[in-house]
C-alpha cells in the first residue's frame, strides 16, 4: 500500500469503487444455480419430446465478467441465451419467441409456487424475476446458425421479422483472449487452471477497466441514456486498446485516450466490427445518429478530465468529492472508507511507515508508525 | 507490547527532541526557549493530501500538544472534529502510548500524519476509520493523561 503517488491512491479508490458495483459472488452463484435449473428442466423436457437439444448459457457482461450494478437500481441484469435446437426452415421468429415462452411457463409451473420466479414478456426476450434475489434474468431465444458452427446462433430482431446472426460465446472467447496474460497470472496465484477461472469473475485489469468505463458512461449519459455507447462497443474498443502491466488508474487513462483510434472509417461511416462476425458493425447506429459519435468523443474527453482532476490533490476529501461526481458518491465514499480501514489495519499490523521530510504514509520506507489509539470523541 | 514502569525517571531532554525533529524534518523549525520546545513543520500524509502546517508544543512533565495551524480545520456544519480536544489540539494517543523517553519525531509526528489522513477521509465519508476510543465525557486537555 502506498500513498506516495497519485496513480496508486486513485487506483485504490477506483478498484474499491468498481468492486462495490460488481456483482457479489453469492449473487452470481445463485444466478448460475437458477439458470442451470431452467437448463436442466428444458433438457429433460426436450428429451422427453424427442426434439433437438435446448441450451441455456450466459451472454453479455455476465459472461465476460464486466458486470456493473445499473444506475439507480439495486438489482442486476443477467443476460442469457435460450438456444432451442430447431432449424430456421422449421420455425418462424414469432414461433421461436412463443415456444420459448411456453417452455419457461412450463418451468415455472413445475416449481412450487413460492419458488417460481415472476415472468415478463419483452419485445424479443423473456424475463424471469426472482422475488428475494437482487437480479433478474433476460432470456433471449435463439436457434443454431449452421453457417457459424459451433457457437453461432440466429436470433430474432425486435419486430420478430428478421433473423440476425450472433455469436456471444465467440465474442466472449475473443474478449478473454485479450486478457490472457492477466488470466494466467491470476490462475497461477490462485493455484488453479486458466480454464477454471469462471467467466463472470472480474480478475483482469481489462475487466476492471471496462467496469470503470461503463460506470462513468452510465453517469455521463444519465439524462440521455439512448445516446450512450452500447456496452459491447465500449468493451470491444477497450479490449483492442488494452495494455497490460499498468495499474488500474493508468490502464483506464491510457484506454480512454486510445479507444478512438480503433474506430475505423469506411466510406464516411464509422465502423467498429464485431471481431468474430466482422459484417456486424457495433457503431452502426452512429450512421443514423451522428451526434452520438460526437458525444462518444466528448464522453472520453470528460473521463480523462475527471481522472486528471481527481489526481490534482488538495486533500483526499476533494479527491473523493471529484471522483464521486464522476462515478457516484456512494460507491466512492465506501471506497474511501475502505482506504481508511486499510490504513488502520496496516498500522495495527506494524507495517505502516511515515516518510521523513514529508510525512507521507506508506509501507515501503520511513519511520514505523507505532501502536497507539486515537483518544477523544469520534 | 506492554509498558512497565521504569525504576528511574527516564526522559529525553527537550534539546534532544528538537535535534531529532530537525534531522527528520529539515524544513521544519524547532526552537527551544526556557525548557520549552516549539516545533512548526509541514506534514502531508499522502501525495494527494493537502499540506498541513502543524505546531507541537512540549515541555517535560506534560504530554506534547499538537495543533494544526494552517489551514484552519473547519468541520462541516453540524459535525464536530473527531479525536480532538476542545481547544483544537489533536488527541493522538492514550496516556500509556507515550512516555518522555520516546522521540516525538518517531511517535507523535507519525501519529499526527495518520490523524490528518483519517481527518481527510472523515470529511469525505463522515466516518472515522482510524480506530481509537470514545471517552464517557467531553474532554479538555487538562483532564486527559498527565
Amino acid at each position: 500500500m502506498s500513498l506516495n503517488s497519485p496513480e496508486e491512491i486513485l487506483t485504490l479508490l477506483l478498484q474499491s469503487t468498481v468492486e462495490d458495483l460488481d456483482i457479489p459472488e453469492a449473487l452470481a452463484l445463485r444466478a448460475i444455480g437458477e439458470y442451470q435449473s431452467v437448463g436442466k428442466f428444458l433438457a429433460d423436457r426436450y428429451d422427453d419430446l424427442g426434439e433437438p437439444e435446448a441450451l441455456i448459457y450466459p451472454q453479455g457482461s455476465f459472461r465476460i465478467g464486466t458486470v456493473v450494478r445499473p444506475l439507480g437500481r439495486d438489482d442486476y441484469d443477467i443476460d442469457l441465451v435460450l438456444r432451442l435446437g430447431f432449424a430456421k426452415e422449421n420455425i418462424s421468429q414469432a414461433a421461436l419467441k412463443a415456444r420459448s415462452g411456453e417452455d419457461l411457463t412450463a418451468y415455472r409451473e413445475s416449481l412450487e409456487n413460492s419458488h417460481a420466479p415472476g415472468m415478463e414478456e419483452g419485445k424479443r426476450c423473456w424475463t424471469l424475476r426472482y422475488p428475494a434475489a437482487r437480479f433478474h434474468m433476460d432470456l433471449l431465444p435463439g436457434i443454431p446458425n449452421p453457417e457459424a458452427a459451433p457457437h453461432g446462433i440466429l436470433i430474432t430482431d425486435r419486430e420478430l421479422q428478421r433473423w440476425q446472426s450472433s455469436n456471444p460465446i465467440g465474442y466472449a472467447d475473443w474478449f478473454r483472449s485479450q486478457m490472457l496474460d492477466d488470466l494466467v497470472r491470476f490462475a497461477k496465484e490462485a493455484k488453479t487452471e486458466v480454464e477454471e477461472v469462471e467467466d463472470w469473475r472480474a480478475v483482469s485489469m481489462l475487466q476492471r477497466a471496462v467496469q470503470v468505463l461503463k460506470r462513468h458512461r452510465d453517469l455521463y449519459f444519465e439524462a440521455n441514456p439512448e445516446d450512450a455507447p452500447p456496452s459491447i462497443l465500449v468493451s470491444t474498443l477497450a479490449a483492442r486498446s488494452y495494455r497490460s502491466g499498468l495499474a488500474l488508474y493508468s490502464t483506464v487513462r491510457v484506454m480512454a485516450q486510445e479507444m478512438p483510434f480503433y474506430i475505423e472509417h469506411d466510406n464516411g461511416k464509422f465502423v467498429v466490427p464485431n471481431p468474430v462476425q466482422p459484417d456486424e458493425n457495433f457503431a452502426d447506429r452512429w450512421g443514423k445518429h451522428p451526434h452520438r459519435k460526437v458525444m462518444f468523443d466528448a464522453w472520453l474527453t470528460a473521463l480523462q478530465r475527471d481522472l486528471d482532476d481527481a489526481g490534482g490533490g488538495g486533500g483526499l476529501d476533494r479527491v473523493v468529492e471529484r471522483l464521486g461526481e464522476a462515478f457516484g458518491p456512494e460507491p466512492v465514499r465506501k471506497a474511501a472508507e475502505k482506504l481508511g480501514i486499510a490504513t488502520r489495519e496496516t498500522r495495527e499490523s506494524g507495517r505502516l511507515r511515515m516518510a521523513v521530510g514529508s510525512g507521507i504514509l506508506g509501507t515501503s520506507h520511513g519511520t514505523r508508525v507505532r501502536p497507539h489509539g486515537f483518544y477523544g470523541t469520534s | 507490547m506492554g509498558r512497565h514502569k521504569p525504576s528511574a525517571y527516564r526522559h529525553l531532554s527537550v534539546a534532544v527532541q528538537a535535534a531529532a525533529l530537525k534531522r527528520d524534518f529539515p524544513r521544519g523549525e524547532a526552537r527551544v526557549e526556557r525548557s520549552k520546545l516549539t516545533w512548526v513543520g509541514e506534514l502531508q500524509p499522502s501525495v494527494l493530501s493537502a499540506p498541513y502546517t502543524v505546531r507541537i508544543d512540549y515541555r517535560l512533565g506534560r504530554r506534547p500538544r499538537v495543533k494544526v495551524i494552517d489551514p484552519e480545520l473547519e468541520p462541516p456544519p453540524e459535525r464536530t472534529l473527531p479525536h480532538s480536544f476542545t481547544e483544537g489540539d489533536l488527541c493522538l494517543h492514550f496516556a500509556d502510548d507515550w512516555s518522555e523517553d520516546q522521540l516525538i519525531t518517531k511517535t507523535i509526528v507519525p501519529w499526527a500524519c495518520e490523524w490528518l489522513l483519517h481527518y481527510e477521509l472523515w470529511l469525505a465519508t463522515d466516518r472515522w476509520c482510524g480506530g481509537g476510543h470514545e471517552p464517557r465525557r467531553s474532554l479538555t486537555s487538562e483532564s486527559e493523561g498527565r
